[in-house]
């Protein structure tokens, strides 16, 4: 097991945004989390990144880190690829890569599998991020978190504000990932694509998780179907 | 008519260094934490008189440049570390307020302990003038330019220092950590820079920069409670100016920000003439032009000369 939560919570102010959800992320496992706006899909992923303040248990590679911060969590591979992209604008595109090996993993060789990985990044590596367009920006968001060298890569809506083509891009590049061997957990909107990739899926809602399964299952589940695929 | 402009540009550059400096440590402490802050003059101040109080005693000039410099850096850090860090959840506004009254406390504080008589201070850097004297085809009155050898190393020495500064930021490690902060700070935080550090960091550097700066005027301000008061004032044009979250646009800033301010002096000593004021004197006017700058510049280009290409951070 990589990673497991325990009754984990996360609030702001009085308001309760996880209610207490147990999830776990096996060795060579892709998870998904699914779930509509305002489940609390952000606030797990933050919370496990220790950008928020949370509660219950977070058992990582065998040991207790739910009261590290947030560097320290990156610092043991425990490396989130963040909503929104989150690159750094006015830097170039390698500028940027190098930073995701600034706890963590090793520029050169970091640098040479992400522009094998993303070309495109390699021909604009100078460029200033800012002007990336969409698509290339959640590259290097993806990029700048494989330069930490990840031993559970967690995805917060990486397709999120993408044209149909890039999302299965994106998709394919995860495919890869996972074939590479690290752990993924993923939190998505877009059900589908997020529950025919994950090996196993949980789904959210109000704070809760509401089912859990293999993804094959709930993607021909009823329920599913009708809340989340639109079918 | 050119031996006057070159002269206002001669003694606009060396001010304008010292606006450079001083702007450098408002941006940097901006850009990196979000925090407008109201007491970097005053910060300044109690480092420069922490420095004045070792000279004092010791005689040891150096010794005292660097005790002051470090305790206007330890300042920067405590209250980055003890006041910033309880309400850098809440607001920015929250923390604006808290520099507005460490400005008055710190104000207050420098009266008692060190009260009201203006201070001496040895001037660091001391260089007889230069005189130039153009030839006769641009310069037909034969009016000689005079470039002061103080203001000039003192100069030289307030933008090796801002440079040097920026170049940190730029180019090392923890400064890159700051920057990237600055630019999105959730993003830094999933690289796994830790953002308080960056915080902490550019208040120290940020507030020892304003130690430099007060050191390098104290000659010809003296050391007082006071004596940084007008110079934040600059400082803070010369940040708006350059782009407010820039450090280096600060800089440069604040060396144009000098220059403009001596040729607008010109200009209007030359105005007087001609209207025949001779009951003003055009100098007076000087604190003036900066506020006018400041508003121009917040009307017409808000996010400053060097803004940031993504964002208008102020």
């Amino acid at each position: 097991m990589v990673l497991e939560a325990v009754d984990f919570t996360v609030h702001y102010g009085k308001i309760l945004a996880l209610k207490g959800v147990n999830i776990r992320v096996d060795e060579n496992e892709a998870v998904t989390v699914i779930g509509a706006n305002g489940a609390g899909k952000s606030s797990l992923m933050n919370g496990l990144a220790g950008i928020v303040e949370s509660g219950g248990s977070v058992i990582y590679k065998g040991n207790e880190i739910n009261r590290l911060q947030s560097h320290r969590r990156v610092a043991q591979g425990l490396v989130l690829c963040p909503e929104g992209r989150r690159i750094f604008p006015e830097l170039n595109v390698e500028e940027n890569l190098k930073l995701g090996a600034y706890r963590r993993g090793s520029v050169k060789s970091g640098l040479e599998k992400a522009f094998t990985l993303f070309p495109r990044l390699a021909e604009r590596k100078r460029q200033a991020a800012g002007y990336l367009s969409g698509g290339e920006q959640q590259m290097l968001a993806i990029g700048r978190a494989l330069m930490a060298e990840p031993e559970l890569l967690m995805l917060d809506e990486p397709s999120l504000g993408l044209a149909p083509v890039l999302v299965d891009q994106v998709f394919e590049t995860l495919q890869q990932l996972r074939a590479a061997g690290i752990p993924i957990l993923l939190v998505e909107q877009n059900a589908v694509k997020a529950l025919s990739f994950a090996d196993r899926a949980y789904i959210l809602e109000n704070g809760r998780v509401i089912m859990e399964g293999k993804g094959s299952e709930l993607l021909s589940d009823e329920r599913v179907k009708s809340a989340y695929l639109g079918i | 008519m050119l031996v006057s402009i070159l002269q206002s540009i001669a003694f606009g550059l060396p001010q304008g260094a010292l606006y450079g400096l001083m702007g450098f440590g408002i941006s940097l402490i901006f850009g990196t934490s979000g925090v407008t802050n109201f007491a970097q003059g005053n910060s300044g101040m109690v480092g420069v008189f922490c420095g004045w109080s070792v000279l004092a005693l010791t005689k040891n000039l150096p010794l005292a440049l660097v005790s002051g410099v470090a305790a206007g850096a330890l300042l920067g850090v405590g209250i980055d570390r003890v006041l910033m860090k309880q309400v850098k959840t809440l607001s920015h506004g929250g923390m604006l307020i808290i520099t507005l009254g460490l400005l008055m406390i710190f104000d207050g504080m420098a009266l008692i302990i060190w009260g009201t008589e203006p201070l001496l201070f040895p001037q660091l850097f001391k260089a007889p003038p230069i005189i130039i004297t153009l030839p006769l085809a641009v310069n037909p009155e034969e009016i000689p330019l005079i470039i002061s050898g103080s203001d000039l190393r003192t100069a030289v020495a307030a933008i090796v220092i801002s440079l040097s500064a920026v170049a940190f930021f730029r180019w090392s490690k923890p400064g890159l950590a700051a920057r990237a902060k600055s630019q999105d700070a959730a993003g830094a935080r999933a690289v796994g820079i830790n953002v308080a550090a960056a915080d902490t960091l550019a208040w120290g550097v940020g507030v020892a920069a304003a130690v430099v700066a007060g050191f390098l005027i104290a000659p010809k301000s003296t050391v007082m409670p006071s004596m940084l008061v007008n110079l934040q004032l600059y400082g803070f044009t010369a940040a708006v100016f350059g782009g407010f979250a820039s450090p280096l646009g600060a800089v440069i800033g604040g060396l144009l920000l000098g220059v403009i301010e001596k040729l607008v002096v010109l200009g209007l000593n030359l105005l007087f003439g001609v209207l025949g004021v001779y009951a003003v004197n055009a100098v007076d006017f000087q604190l003036s032009v900066v506020l006018v700058i400041i508003i121009v510049t917040l009307t017409i280009r808000p996010t400053g000369l060097f803004a940031s290409r993504f964002k208008g951070k102020v």
